[in-house]
């Protein structure tokens, strides 16, 4: 069998479009010479018909615009709103039905976390093990924080506790929570969960007290999931390799920090800040189409262990009389990166609704949303608050 | 020729943004002539149209649905028809840039309506079957509805309004034609307008309209001619004269018309091409291609058209047997 080596040559021509392919074997001699057409210039020209339906069919010229014009001039408009009033109020509403139980201190803050157990009337004899687990949710920025694991000694609602009341009719006789002053146990926040060993004594206290109550012992916040959360805190019970499980019957986080001044403009959650801003309705609107309303606004500081936060508005249904005004559906959601220095928030349902009913220009409302699920706070620069509103006629309709 | 006469004009002209839209019932032939057998008609008429102002040019498709009509011979003289069609479209598809503001209007729908007519048909002339005099009578009731969606948007900023009109309204028409002369009348037109989120109700008187025709046949050759005026009330539209001459051999035929609107400073003129084809035992298929030219100031839309009509004849009473 002979066995030549043979190599092969491409040569491109892009002036004819055409490729010479030559076979050689090693001694140069040709074996085959292909020519082959890259491209097939009539082929193209066949479908140059359907790039220009494409190009025409496409396009978004203006053609025929003095045809609209007949149902009005358009022409848009931008006006600037002026802020009658900009203020803060803010309450300390109730966390219980909140994803997390925030612990920690710092910064002026402090978090308390209630957790409530009910066992079983079985006598827990023999048990190897008595552990609570909790878990941090490891969306937050996260510090180290060491605990007390005190016992509760005066009962709380759930949906109702806050820093200063453990119900709705009943005050703690300390803020924060009344509990025993030396520690069951410590434990320390760190990684993904906390883990903390008791035994039959620390055990049986729990079982008959109105709950537990975890104090930070040093600066810092964790977030650890609240039962609403879906990792709920447990009691584990090990006996001879058995497990058995106690999730809470309640949890739930007091929180204390520093208020706003009434004046300031203040947007926060977990110590709940809603800030009311009323801007002054301007004539020249009237009858108008509002394109968008441009709320613009800078911060002057930040307050939260997450990387953005979302900002809602929603309209106020009453004139402003307090943190529970009542207020009308959410008009508009932004997120906002906690590296941000400007907001801007698209409100033009704020401003239509201003055009339509000038008498019920009530304000708006910015807050966090939602309120109850974190701990953050978003100080906004005193008189940064800007409304630029995009307008035209409206079209008149066919006659 | 009937077909050509049935020159029903379809579009998504930007023109119909004004008024109440593209009138399609404009040399509307009624009369049925020559008819021994009960026929089912289907029209498809798609429309591709090029919008050009100055060096610039947009092209838009559109396609009307189905358009349906049923003719019967309810004796030897006498036919009853039921069917619809549009009567004004008001769809069209249009941009405007002024500054920072775009508009995007998109229109969709028009006036819809449902006839019925009698034809009575008096005496034949020769072995051409063709009536020495025909009187018709028609009753439509006219519905419908447009919505209109306008998208503004200036900077990044967007928002869309939609009207949405509803109409309802009526009209009637007779005719008479002996031997070459034809003549037809419409009137007592109403159309009730409501309008989404308005509280008033809008009532417009549509306009009567007088149609001449002469239709004289030499040789082979079937000439049709027929001069039209509309007599409307509002001082806002035009009462124009349109005219339309067609002629037309075995299945081949061609007509021109001139077609000025009744929204002032809109002109047409459409040619139209026409060829039948007869499906033995089944009826036949009519291929109707017009191109029509718009102006209206320095905007000129071309109109293509090809309309597709399939007619099914006398099949209830092949059923029958």
């Amino acid at each position: 069998m002979l066995r030549t080596k043979i190599a092969r040559n491409d040569k491109l021509d892009w002036d004819c479009f055409v490729r010479h392919t030559t076979w050689r074997t090693r001694n140069g001699n040709v074996l085959v010479d292909i020519t082959q057409k890259l491209v097939n210039i009539n082929d193209m020209r066949k479908y140059l018909w359907l790039c220009a339906v494409v190009v025409l069919y496409c396009n978004k010229l203006p053609i025929g615009d003095d045809e609209m014009n007949q149902r009005g001039g358009f022409e848009g408009q931008v006006l600037e709103l002026q802020t009658i009033n900009s203020f803060t109020e803010n309450k300390k509403i109730a966390l219980g039905t909140s994803g997390n139980l925030v612990i920690g201190k710092g910064d002026n803050y402090e978090s308390h976390i209630i957790l409530k157990f009910t066992f079983s009337d079985t006598s827990f004899e023999g048990l190897d093990e008595i552990k609570l687990v909790m878990r941090i949710n490891s969306s937050f920025d996260n510090d180290t924080v060491p605990v007390g694991i005190h016992i509760l000694t005066n009962s709380f609602t759930e949906d109702e506790a806050t820093w200063e009341k453990r119900s709705n009719t009943a005050g703690w006789d300390s803020a924060g929570g009344d509990y025993e002053e030396q520690p069951l146990r410590n434990g320390v926040i760190i990684g993904d969960s906390m883990v903390v060993y008791f035994n039959y004594v620390e055990l049986n206290r729990i079982k008959t007290a109105q709950g537990i109550i975890l104090i930070p012992q040093d600066s810092g916040f964790a977030y650890l999931y609240s039962r609403e959360g879906g990792h709920a805190t447990t009691f584990q019970l090990v006996k001879n390799g058995e497990v058995a499980v106690y999730s809470t019957t309640g949890d739930c986080h007091v929180l204390n920090g520093p208020l706003p001044f009434y004046v300031e403009n203040w947007i926060g959650s977990g110590i709940a800040s809603r800030n009311f801003i009323i801007f002054n309705y301007d004539s020249t609107l009237a009858d108008k189409r509002a394109i968008y309303g441009e709320l613009r606004f800078t911060f002057d500081s930040f307050f939260s262990r997450l990387d953005s936060v979302e900002i809602g508005v929603k309209e106020l249904n009453e004139h402003a009389s307090g943190f529970d005004t009542e207020l009308g559906p959410l008009i508009a959601l932004k997120s906002v990166s906690v590296d941000d220095t400007i907001c801007t928030i698209d409100i033009v349902h704020y401003v239509q609704r201003m055009i339509d009913f000038p008498d019920s220009n009530f304000g708006l409302c910015l807050y966090i949303t939602p309120e109850n699920y974190d701990l953050s706070t978003v100080k906004i620069t005193d008189g940064s608050f800007r409304l630029k509103v995009g307008y035209l006629s409206p079209p008149e309709p066919r006659d | 020729m009937i077909t050509l006469l049935f020159l029903v004009l379809t579009g998504a002209s930007v023109f119909s943004l004004g008024g109440m839209g593209e009138d399609q019932s404009v040399f509307r032939d009624d009369f049925v002539r020559r008819l021994n057998n009960a026929q089912i008609g289907f029209s498809l008429r798609p429309e591709f149209e090029i919008l050009n102002e100055s060096t610039d040019f947009r092209g838009l498709f559109w396609t009307n649905p189905f358009v349906f009509n049923l003719k019967i011979p309810v004796t030897s003289t006498i036919v009853a028809s039921v069917g619809n069609q549009e009567r004004f479209n008001q769809a069209f598809d249009t941009y405007l840039e002024n500054d920072q503001l775009n508009v995007h209007l998109v229109s969709e729908g028009g006036v819809e309506e449902i006839y019925g007519q009698i034809n009575n048909r008096i005496g034949t002339a020769g072995e051409s079957g063709i009536p020495v005099a025909e009187v018709y009578f028609r009753g439509s009731y006219l519905f419908g509805g447009t919505r209109e969606m306008w998208t503004y948007t200036i900077s990044d900023y967007s928002i869309a309004d939609t009207f949405v009109y509803k109409y309802l309204g009526c009209v009637f028409g007779g005719g008479v034609s002996v031997s070459i002369l034809s003549c037809a009348f419409e009137g007592l037109g109403f159309l009730d307008m409501d309008m989404n989120n308005s509280d008033t109700a809008l009532s417009k008187d549509l306009p009567e309209r007088l149609s001449i025709g002469l239709h004289p046949s030499m040789n082979e050759y079937q000439i049709d001619l027929v001069y039209e005026h509309p007599f409307w009330s509002d001082s806002g539209f035009r009462s124009v004269n349109r005219f339309l001459a067609g002629i037309h051999k075995n299945s081949i035929g061609i007509a021109y018309a001139y077609n000025p609107w009744y929204i002032p400073g809109v002109t047409e003129h459409r040619l139209a091409l026409n060829s039948r084809y007869s499906f033995k035992g089944l009826g036949f298929g009519e291929l109707t291609v017009s191109a029509a030219i718009r102006n209206k100031n320095s905007i000129r839309e071309i109109a293509i058209v090809p309309e597709l009509k399939f007619v099914i004849e006398e099949i209830f009473a092949r059923r029958k047997k």
